[in-house]
């Protein structure tokens, strides 16, 4: 067996930080075991992709490219026009979904180990996404369930809001150490711990 | 510690019982908590604060807050020093260390201050036209000593050990400025649950207000105007924080202030930070700036704008003198006379006109202001601070000296408009207040109070009412209820009579812009000289160009230039971000040092940091140079390594090289088209070398593409040119060729790729991965095979960049570290080792493979030798333009090999290539591209680009390399230098 290695394993290591009245305001951490799936669409092939999605995970292809649709273990973003992500903690899947989906019918990329998916939670968070992406996080424009891709530190990303204080963010891995760096920076003086998974 | 011999025993806002320690030019200073540097100054009877740009005059303080031209001060020292700070709007706090600028040696005695003698020689223009010759490039001597004569204060050159950041915000409505009309206009449109983020550059709330007598109805309008604000849920008010610039989108740069709160880096805090705001709807509330009369001497210390005096007096509790004289032409500054008779200060009041507001003249009767008519001050009295005035009475029929050591002038009241102009918009001139106001506003965008040009307290009100509630509505979230339109104090009295010219006295100055010494003469100059138009004027005479941006000078400039015109055409300058100064360092925020951009790491990054690899910058990766085990440096290592690769076996970190996903039922359609040559026949498991042009026909890219199975690829780009292909290939899919059905994924995260390399590169794969049959049978040559290995997915492919027997392995990225310690071990009997990126770009110089040096942009296909790849059967991006005679050129610069012929020199990069006996002048016949010591021909070879190329194999060049004055001879060869028949591929 080939052991594996996350890009940021060294980070995690290193531990939290008190801010600067004492307190931690932020948690951080990384996900652990999930899979990423991109799922790209051919012109008039979406029926027969939708069955097959429904056979395969129950459910269909999102139209909203702002919203994340969950359903059961997998989470479905539509990327672009003719782009969708799918991430399932259910490991069948990407087997499955290969076997379900013939060439001609959709495109399937494993991305799993291209994104380093790392979650932002505390009471901080807003304010600590305030200086890393330009998106107005505010409730009535970003509501929980809410995803956007923007730039973070020169890098395209995906950031998702699971809660009124709690987020995730998928990063390139090769850019995942110094987008962690930048982001422990930025949280210095709000204090952060580092979540366990 | 000096005494507060000028704060008076009551009223102010200040906070009596909280004493604050400060230091200004070396002399320990007490002020209070609400001062600000400028009024604790005054306390302590401190009038002269600095050198004027130009002709080093005494300057004191001109105004209250951010339109000082004058007291401009050094604060701090080390690395903290910050040169060019403005007194006024500096928050005094303990420990503060403020010194002045442009003096030596002290403000009080400064040697430059010959200077103003020579005034009359060094008008405008003066430099420029005497020091232009006596030849060309003469004021390039001149200039370094002219500009240290003049002058601000002097950065430093030292690290700046503060915290500087940058974050996002949002709003419904922005509110810039919190005076009485912001803090209504807030309210209303907050009323209906809109947010409102109010911005006030002061750290308290009220503008205007905060000039009236703390124990005034003024003032308990002011708190609860405040506090209505306040009770706003859905309002922030944010203090201390300004707004730079107002940009398309309704994109606001605000600049907030933390150094009051005496920031510690080292726990994360900021001193300042810039906030890029993005809102629906925009108030402003920004005010207005009083201006200055133009007379004789006007910039003498103690003489100073009416609004400034009264607000030192009544929110600092300060008296900027013993006796005043208060010069106007309109009704505001009769305020700051009563209220400085009020504080039991003798006033002269100086009014052009021939009346004023009804209740200001029987308060002025009253407390026994000594009031003229028609009468207008001909020359400021005294040296380093006024002692009296010259006015003339009576419209000019007398002449009478008045003595003072505070001098009030109010020349009117500009709108602070900048921020409004900022989207492009011009001002219109409005002829009741002779200055200039919005002509008009973008969407969305709204204002109210003085910046309209209304000055009255009752227009402003019902002015910000309505905007607040116009604004919410804008965003989309209507105001409630609206706050009371009926003002609940006296209003403000609002006569105003224009200026005109003034009557000058011969021998004395009457400054228009302060900060950059440009006088009435100058104008005059200006306008003899033909520059009428503001923006030449602006540009010949400097006007308005300081750290103020004309802020107390361009009205009146513009005004008096008019009048010199005997027009009245309303011409008005460009103001641009930032507002006020900002620091380079709240701009940069945190994106300093290893953050100026962000690091690209390999999968096997910390391997490489951990096993004595040396980094190096490429692009935005880190890549492993070269490994300690082969040497202590770049030129000893990457030999070494090269002698593993060609007489054993080497593995080389790739995973930087850009790979694509591409799939789909046109995917073979897709490359045929993107690559030069054939790809719509490549077989699955087939893998083959292609080139793609841009669209002029140069040479975008090479790499290999894959196919793993029927609609399926795999490709490979350069490292430096992955982005671009990428993009590219969207762009292409998305515009031009929208009937194809193919998708395209960067899969450059996903894969670590490794390449396995040199003569016992199959065995070494046997050991390691042991099971996969990867004889040259069923891996033959440019092959792929797409494996799932102890349950890991596998991508072996055989192709070769160094020229040797060698495969590049790909596998998710998690798993990288154990396949490549894994090959690091198992081959070790074979004596495997890692190298880096210095040998990998050597060894295909001897191979004559082109890189991204060779791949500039600029060459052809032709011009690298690649020209029999392109096919003759199919269309290609490029191809149409490759036939330009001009790209066909036979003397085009075209791709050569090169041998160094003196053993005791060597080849360098960069280096011009001249013909032999060719004198060396120019750019000669091409360049050298890349160079390596070559191990198996011992000796330095390189590729280059050469004017005929390879029609010249075998004679002799010059290599000139003019930076270290070498010139070396070497040979022109074919550009494969090892193995020309590719046996060692094949094996």
């Amino acid at each position: 067996m080939f052991e594996q290695a996350s890009a940021l394993e060294k980070a995690l290591a290193a531990g939290g930080h008190a801010g600067s009245n004492g307190a931690t305001a932020l948690r951080l951490g990384m996900r652990r075991n999930w899979h990423l799936l991109q799922l790209g669409t051919y012109a008039d092939r979406t029926e027969a992709l939708n069955a097959a999605l429904l056979a395969t995970l129950g459910v269909a292809l999102p139209v909203s490219s702002s919203a994340v649709l969950r359903h059961g273990r997998h989470q479905l973003y539509r990327i672009a026009a003719d782009q969708y992500w799918i991430v399932t903690g259910d490991s069948t899947v990407p087997a499955a979904l290969a076997k379900a989906l013939p060439a001609d019918v959709a495109s399937l990329t494993a991305l799993s180990h291209a994104r380093v998916r790392i979650a932002l939670q505390g009471s901080a968070a807003v304010a600590l996404l305030g200086k890393l992406v330009a998106v107005d996080l505010r409730p009535q424009s970003f509501a929980v369930g809410s995803f956007a891709q923007t730039g973070l530190h020169h890098v395209g990303v995906l950031l998702e809001r699971l809660g009124p204080d709690s987020f995730e963010l998928y990063v390139l891995r090769t850019f995942a150490a110094s987008t962690w760096e930048w982001l422990l920076d930025a949280a210095l003086p709000f204090g952060y711990e580092v979540l366990s998974e | 510690m000096s005494g507060a011999s000028h704060r008076l025993p009551t009223g102010g806002r200040v906070q009596r019982g909280e004493t604050i320690e400060f230091e200004f030019e070396g002399r320990r200073l007490a002020g209070l908590r609400g001062d600000t540097l400028a009024s604790a100054l005054l306390a302590n009877g401190v009038t002269l604060v600095g050198r004027s740009f130009k002709y080093h005059r005494p300057r004191g303080f001109l105004a209250a807050g951010v339109e000082e031209p004058n007291a401009l001060m050094t604060l701090g020292n080390g690395a903290r020093t910050t040169p060019n700070v403005q007194a006024t709007v500096t928050e005094l706090r303990s420990g503060l260390i403020a010194r002045c600028q442009n003096a030596w040696p002290s403000v009080n005695f400064d040697l430059k201050a010959v200077l103003g003698g020579f005034a009359p020689l060094l008008g405008a223009g003066f430099y420029y036209k005497t020091f232009m010759g006596p030849r060309r490039g003469s004021w390039m001597f001149y200039e370094p000593f002219i500009r240290r004569a003049a002058g601000l204060g002097r950065a430093q050159h030292k690290s700046d050990p503060d915290r500087y950041e940058t974050r996002h915000a949002h709003a419904d409505v922005l509110v810039i400025g919190a005076g009485p009309a912001g803090l209504a206009a807030a309210a209303a449109a907050a009323s209906g649950g809109a947010h409102v983020v109010l911005v006030e550059q002061d750290f308290v709330p009220g503008g205007s207000l905060l000039g009236t007598p703390a124990t005034s109805a003024h003032e308990k309008w002011r708190l609860k105007l405040v506090a209505a604000a306040q009770a706003q849920p859905t309002l922030e008010l944010l203090l201390r924080t300004t707004a730079l610039g107002v940009y398309d989108g309704n994109m606001v740069a605000l600049l907030e202030r933390h150094d009051h709160a005496s920031c510690d880096a080292s726990r994360g805090e900021a001193r300042e930070v810039v906030v890029t705001l993005r809102t629906r709807s925009i108030i402003y509330a920004t005010g207005a700036l009083e201006q200055p009369l133009l007379f004789g001497d006007n910039d003498r210390p103690g003489v100073m704008l009416a609004s400034a005096a009264r607000t030192y007096l009544n929110r600092y509790a300060v008296a900027a003198g013993r006796r005043a004289v208060v010069a106007t032409n309109n009704d505001s500054a009769w305020h700051t006379a009563l209220d400085l008779a009020a504080a039991g200060i003798p006033v002269t009041l100086l009014d052009q006109r021939t009346t004023a507001d009804a209740a200001l003249r029987e308060g002025a009767a009253k407390a026994g202001i000594n009031i003229h008519w028609q009468a207008r001050p001909l020359r400021a009295l005294g040296g380093k601070a006024v002692t009296g005035v010259l006015a003339a009475l009576e419209s000019g029929g007398r002449e009478q000296r008045f003595d003072c050591d505070l001098l009030c002038m109010s020349g009117g009241w500009m709108p602070a408009a900048h921020l409004t102009t900022h989207t492009g918009r011009k001002l219109i001139h409005s002829v009741g207040i002779d200055a200039f106001m919005p002509a008009g506003l973008d969407a969305g965008h709204f204002m109210a109070g003085a910046v309209s040009g209304h000055f009255a307290l009752s227009a402003a009100l019902i002015e910000a009412v309505t905007a607040g509630a116009a604004a919410a509505a804008w965003a989309g979230r209507p105001a409630a209820s609206l706050p009371p339109t009926h003002l609940p104090v006296p209003d403000q009295a609002c006569g105003f009579e224009p200026a005109g010219a003034p009557p000058l006295r011969a021998g004395s100055k009457a400054f228009v812009d302060f900060q950059n010494d440009v006088t009435l003469n100058d104008l005059i100059a200006a306008h003899d000289e033909g520059y009428e138009s503001v923006e030449h004027l602006k540009r010949y005479t400097t006007l308005g160009m300081g750290t103020d941006q004309g802020k107390t000078s361009n009205i009146n400039a513009i005004r008096q230039m008019n009048l010199l015109r005997s027009t009245s055409a309303a011409e008005t300058t460009t103001f641009r971000p930032p507002y006020v100064p900002v620091s380079v360092g709240a701009l940069v925020g945190r994106a300093i040092g290893r953050h100026f951009r962000p690091i690209r790491r390999s999968p096997l990054h910390d391997w490489h940091v951990a096993n004595g690899g040396v980094l190096i910058e490429a692009g935005p990766w880190l890549r492993a140079w070269y490994y300690r085990w082969a040497g202590n440096s770049a030129a000893e290592a990457y030999r070494q390594e090269m002698r593993v690769v060609r007489t054993a076996v080497g593995v080389a970190d790739v995973s930087s090289l850009g790979k694509i996903d591409i799939q789909g039922p046109d995917a073979a359609e897709f490359l045929n088209r993107i690559y030069v040559n054939g790809f719509a026949a490549l077989a699955p498991g087939k893998a083959r070398y292609g080139v793609m042009l841009n669209d002029d026909a140069s040479v975008l890219d090479d790499g290999t593409t894959a196919c793993l199975a029927p609609h399926r690829y795999f490709m490979t780009t350069t490292t430096a040119q992955a982005g671009e292909v990428m993009s590219w290939l969207e762009f292409l899919l998305q515009t031009a060729w929208t009937d194809l059905a193919v998708q395209v994924v960067s899969v450059t995260d996903q894969w670590v790729g490794m390449s396995l390399a040199g003569p016992k590169a199959r065995v070494a794969l046997e050991l390691a991965l042991p099971g996969i049959d990867c004889s040259d049978a069923s891996v033959p040559y440019m092959s792929v095979r797409e494996l799932e290995y102890e349950g890991m997915p596998l991508r072996l492919l055989r192709l070769s960049f160094s020229g040797e027997l060698a495969y590049e392995l790909y596998v998710p990225a998690d798993h990288g570290v154990a396949l490549w310690e894994r090959l690091l071990a198992r081959a070790a009997p074979l004596g495997i080792k890692p190298y880096g990126l210095e040998a990998l770009a050597s060894l295909r110089i001897e191979k004559g493979h082109v890189a991204g040096l060779e791949l500039d942009h600029r060459n052809t296909l032709d011009d690298l030798g690649l020209g029999k790849m392109a096919s003759r059967d199919k269309p290609y991006i490029g191809r149409e333009l490759r036939g330009r005679p001009e790209l066909q050129a036979p003397e085009r610069w075209s791709l050569v090999g090169l041998e160094c012929l003196e053993a005791a020199q060597r080849l360098r990069g960069g280096a011009i290539l001249f013909a032999d006996g060719e004198p060396q002048v120019g750019h000669g016949r091409g360049y050298i591209t890349s160079v390596t010591w070559s191990t198996e021909l011992d000796k330095y070879i390189a590729l280059g680009l050469y004017q005929g190329g390879l029609k010249h194999v075998g004679e002799t060049v010059n290599c000139a390399y003019p930076l270290k004055n070498e010139s070396v001879r070497a040979r022109l060869v074919s550009p494969l230098f090892i193995d020309k028949e590719g046996a060692r591929l094949r094996v």
